[in-house]
């Protein structure tokens, strides 16, 4: 019949002490040996899950290294691409210029119409509630 | 705590656990089972073992709780068992590949020839360096390195590490 647990939860400390100190009960021979065996492999077996661990940052780190070349080099690239801001040849300089408020002022335009339209759409909710604010 | 310290206050009682443990478990099997794995949890904490002022209480208590946990998983499992049988065929076993791993590497650690497995076990075990170990073995470092290779390829080539 299996022991009860509680039971055995309960025993005093002396009581079990006295059963581990009755030479009686024979032990295997091979008890310490393979408790050190089974010590010596959760120390190897740790060892490879560090290694593991080790082998999972080496690569994250290459991989954010590698990431990191290929921006820098974007924005080398873009740099590159961008036109020069110094000229030898006055006319030239000039025509860049003109290119280049151009080029704001299209940008822009499209920017101040939506400004104004919202400006627009304010005006017409402030009037909205102004009505419900008075009626009250 | 070194591995001497650790075989002088702790594995010197070895025999006492493993009484409790059988009386408990009533299985030489389980009985050696969970001293062993006591044990194990023992080292990975002997960082703070040295607090302890008497280990072969300490030892006993731990075993007994380790056997306790054993009975109830196991008095758990039979009613799962029980249960689950009824419902489908899946087995409701956890897994226990991990377990069984590790009892492949202890199992190839013993099997081993003596000299590696004691060049293996003062390194792992014990920490020492390999001129400790040339010391007290009256080996070279160079046979106390091919040794211990041999020993750590031997495992591997059980494909369990």
């Amino acid at each position: 019949m299996a022991k009860n647990e509680y039971d055995i939860a309960k025993m005093p400390l002396p009581e079990l002490e006295k059963m581990g100190d009755d030479a009686s009960v024979i032990v295997p021979a091979d008890l310490k040996e393979d408790i050190l065996s089974e010590i010596a492999a959760s120390e190897i077996l740790s060892e490879k899950s560090v290694e593991t661990v080790e082998r999972h940052h080496r690569r994250f780190v290459l991989g954010f290294c590698a990431a990191a070349a290929v921006t820098v080099l974007f924005f080398v690239m873009d740099d590159m691409g961008r036109p020069k801001d110094t000229f030898d040849d006055p006319l030239t300089a000039y025509v860049e210029l003109e290119r280049t408020f151009q080029y704001i002022s299209d940008k822009m335009r499209p920017g101040v119409e939506k400004v104004d339209e919202l400006s627009r759409v304010i005006e017409k909710s402030g009037a909205v509630l102004g009505k419900v604010t008075d009626n009250r | 705590m070194t591995g001497e310290e650790f075989a002088d206050r702790f594995l010197v009682y070895s025999d006492s656990f493993y009484r409790v443990a059988l009386y408990i478990l009533e299985s030489d099997a389980d009985a050696k089972d969970a001293v062993q794995e006591m044990y194990v949890r023992l080292w990975k904490a002997r960082d703070t073992l040295s607090a302890v002022k008497n280990p072969k209480s300490y030892g006993i208590v731990m075993v007994r709780n380790l056997c306790l946990d054993k009975l109830r998983s196991s008095s758990y499992r039979n009613t799962e068992l029980l249960r689950t049988d009824m419902m489908s065929e899946e087995t409701p076993y956890e897994d226990i590949s991990g377990k069984e791993r590790f009892r492949e590497v202890a199992k190839a650690i013993s099997g081993l020839p003596e000299r590696e497995r004691t060049v293996l076990l003062m390194k792992v075990f014990d920490g020492l360096t390999y001129d400790e170990i040339s010391e007290r073995t009256g080996m070279s470092n160079l046979t106390l390195r091919v040794l211990l290779s041999n020993a750590r390829r031997k495992i591997r080539k059980l494909k369990i590490v």
